[in-house]
């Protein structure tokens, strides 16, 4: 428990030094304003609005309406028909599934560096002469199963590591990066393998009432992970968890079996990652998954989720996703390549968290 | 808050009184040491008629020594708990402005070259600064801040190029530096090797060194005792980024070309091997040594693998599984100095 406090110590203190001086300022000049502010805000509807998670995504909404008049301004029907709208959703489904389950972990005050790597591994494994023959002889439901129990796995070793082996979550899954991404080469021997279950594909890449099956997957688990993070008290311990660790501790709950689940949770989706990118592409190798780590890690963050813990948004995340995927399509129809989607992306990364810190502060200050 | 915050304190205290024998005894590095002379004595024995050979030995010293470079101004930047993963981008993004300004310049001679690097360092110290600021001023997590910049500069150096690498290295600066040798000893692992000593005097013999520890052993009472924090960490940001463009211009000696989609692992690689070489990722602790002890396992592993005809591949899983017991033995060992020392001075 020393590490976690220890690890704690630096940030909580180095914000509230930033604070300081700020508050200082304030209380000298204005010592009663904050105070009408709160009474205020409670008050009118509208800034209690603001004030709520409506606020909130309310930012992460106007975002994306203004990238959608971008594209229609720009692209015309080409960004605003039916097709092209499936096509970003169906795009988003893959990392939306993979930020969804790092939204847990990031709340409960983790990162988690070896997505991209688990995903790989999950593809690769569930793709293998072996598990592909014997999912031919019995069902192809073996490979699903396949995908998610490597996922769960590699959870598994870095919620163990993390909880039970006092490693840091950014070294632990670092090191599950590395070596997830390796073993995945050593199956594959870099090869690209090949989908030749036709049943797996159709399931997949078929619509339910215009709607791919992948975005309804994606819609489920985040239905799913919306009333686990806010109507159960999983959640409540996830978030309890990431605010405060020994307060959680003290609070009774199992802090380490609980860090070990978010883990768990997120290997989980991985594996269903690794399923629907085998589906979407109908192969499996170890490159899958390049830099989803980063993508994911950028999308929970830009959703509202509190790198530091203890607050967490599956809403915001999923906006996180359709924002970046809405860019990347905008950007594609007017033939910009990655290169500036990723200038793009890292901007919008900073410019987000540093609009988050600004509100957080103005909020927090009385 | 006071509580959780006095335990690296004691550690620091209480270690400086030790003695040299403990102090060494209680460093991670030596064990680290440790495991890469087995690692090395185990290969020696598998197969001592290649793998324990001059070149081989200066093969692996000149794979290490862009990373080295790196790994100078990471050690700095984590040791301040903060993380730096835009490097591999920002070494990119220098090479590439200073590939396309040679190449625009034409000449083959020692003043294209010279331009080249006053360029590359340039941008690379412009990119550490940004992040400094961010991270200092702006008070983004390093983490965010860097990954931001990765992209972004990832992003630029790909619209410069179009995407393709940019052959461009004038003559002398390949036939000096990157193929180069003084008295057997490839040129660039000498330039690397100054970089490191160097930086480690700095680390461990300067004021500068002091105070990067004192702001990641405790942030708030290294504003209290009067370091001016914001400036520090700008500093350090800007030295990591600083080496990143200087270590673009050695890749652009070594390899003849920009490497634009080559250097996407390498943050976590310079980072892994920092930590492995025992710098504490919760900062105030580590060293230079260390360091390059840590930076040197992964690179044996690999040459060994290659030697004894072992799938490269393993190496990635060799790694992370040293990565993991190395940081792990630490961590138990010095929770148990924690409880021992805690005891003593209460």
């Amino acid at each position: 428990m020393s590490v976690e406090s220890t690890r704690k110590s630096p940030d909580s203190e180095g914000a509230s030094s930033v604070g300081a001086p700020d508050v200082h300022v304030k209380t000298a000049g204005e010592s009663a304003p904050p105070a009408a502010t709160v009474a205020s805000a409670s008050r009118n509807p509208l800034n209690s609005l603001m004030a709520g998670s409506a606020g909130r995504n309310l930012g992460l909404v106007i975002a994306l309406v203004l990238l959608c008049i971008v594209g229609v301004a720009t692209a015309g029907d080409r960004f605003a028909s039916v097709d092209n709208i499936m096509t970003i959703l169906r795009l988003a489904a893959v990392i939306g599934v993979v930020s969804i389950g790092m939204t847990f972990v990031i709340s409960g005050g983790g990162i988690d560096l070896s997505v991209g790597a688990i995903v790989a591994l999950a593809s690769v494994w569930a793709t293998t002469l072996a598990t592909q023959t014997m999912a031919a002889d019995f069902h192809w439901i073996l490979m699903v199963f396949t995908a998610l129990a490597v996922g769960a796995g590699c959870g598994l070793i870095n919620g163990s590591l993390i909880a039970y082996g006092r490693i840091a979550p950014f070294i632990a899954t670092l090191a599950m990066l590395a070596a997830a991404r390796g073993l995945a080469e050593i199956i594959a021997q870099r090869r690209t393998q090949i989908v030749t279950n036709r049943d797996f594909i159709d399931f997949f890449q078929a619509s339910v009432l215009g709607v791919p099956v992948l975005v309804i997957i994606f819609a489920i688990v985040a239905i799913i992970g919306w009333v686990l993070l806010n109507r159960t008290t999983f959640g409540r311990r996830t978030l309890a968890v990431g605010g405060n660790a020994e307060a959680a501790r003290l609070a009774g709950i199992k802090v380490q079996r609980q860090t070990m689940y978010l883990y768990i949770l997120l290997g989980l989706a991985c594996g269903l990652a690794a399923v629907m990118l085998m589906a979407r592409t109908t192969t499996g190798t170890s490159t899958h998954g390049g830099l989803y780590e980063l993508d994911a890690i950028a999308a929970v963050v830009i959703g509202g989720t509190l790198l530091s813990g203890g607050r967490g948004t599956i809403v915001g995340t999923v906006f996180g996703v359709l924002i970046f995927t809405t860019l990347t399509n905008v950007f594609t129809l007017n033939n910009l390549g990655i290169s500036t989607q990723a200038v793009a992306k890292g901007i919008i990364i900073i410019a987000a968290v540093l609009l988050q810190q600004r509100v957080a502060a103005r909020r927090g200050s009385p | 808050m006071t509580t959780t915050s006095t335990p690296p304190q004691t550690i620091e205290t209480t270690a400086s009184h030790d003695g040299l024998l403990e102090r060494i005894k209680s460093m991670q590095s030596v064990w680290i040491l440790g495991v890469l002379v087995v690692i090395v004595a185990v290969f020696g024995a598998l197969s001592p008629t290649t793998f324990l050979t001059a070149g081989n030995i200066t093969n692996i010293a000149q794979n290490v020594s862009i990373w080295a470079v790196l790994a100078v101004g990471m050690t700095f930047v984590i040791i301040t708990s903060g993380i730096d993963l835009s490097v591999g981008s920002v070494l990119v993004v220098s090479s590439v402005v200073a590939a396309k300004s040679m190449d625009a310049m034409g000449g083959q001679g020692w003043s294209t070259a010279l331009i080249g690097l006053v360029l590359a360092v340039i941008v690379g110290l412009g990119w550490g600064i940004l992040n400094g600021f961010l991270v200092a001023k702006a008070k983004v997590p390093p983490l965010i801040v860097t990954l931001g910049t990765l992209s972004v500069a990832l992003g630029i150096a790909q619209i410069i190029t179009g995407g393709l690498d940019i052959r461009a290295a004038p003559d002398v600066l390949q036939d000096n530096i990157g193929y180069g040798r003084l008295a057997g000893i490839p040129a660039i692992t000498i330039i690397a090797l100054i970089v490191v000593v160097v930086g480690g005097i700095v680390l461990h013999r300067t004021r500068f060194g002091r105070y990067t520890y004192a702001i990641g052993s405790n942030e708030v009472s290294a504003r209290r005792v009067g370091i001016n924090v914001d400036r520090k960490l700008i500093q350090i940001y800007a030295l990591s980024g600083l080496l990143a463009g200087f270590a673009g211009i050695l890749s652009l000696a070594q390899y003849g070309t920009t490497t634009i989609a080559g250097q996407s692992l390498t943050n976590l690689n310079v980072i892994a091997a920092v930590v492995i070489g025992g710098t504490s990722i919760f900062g105030g602790q580590g060293s230079m040594f260390g360091s390059m002890v840590g930076l040197f396992i992964p690179a044996v592993l690999q040459s060994g693998f290659v030697i004894i005809g072992v799938s490269p591949y393993w190496q990635t899983v060799a790694v992370g599984t040293i990565l993991i017991a190395a940081v792990y033995v630490d961590q138990q060992r010095r929770a148990a100095a924690t409880r021992g020392k805690g005891v003593s001075t209460a």
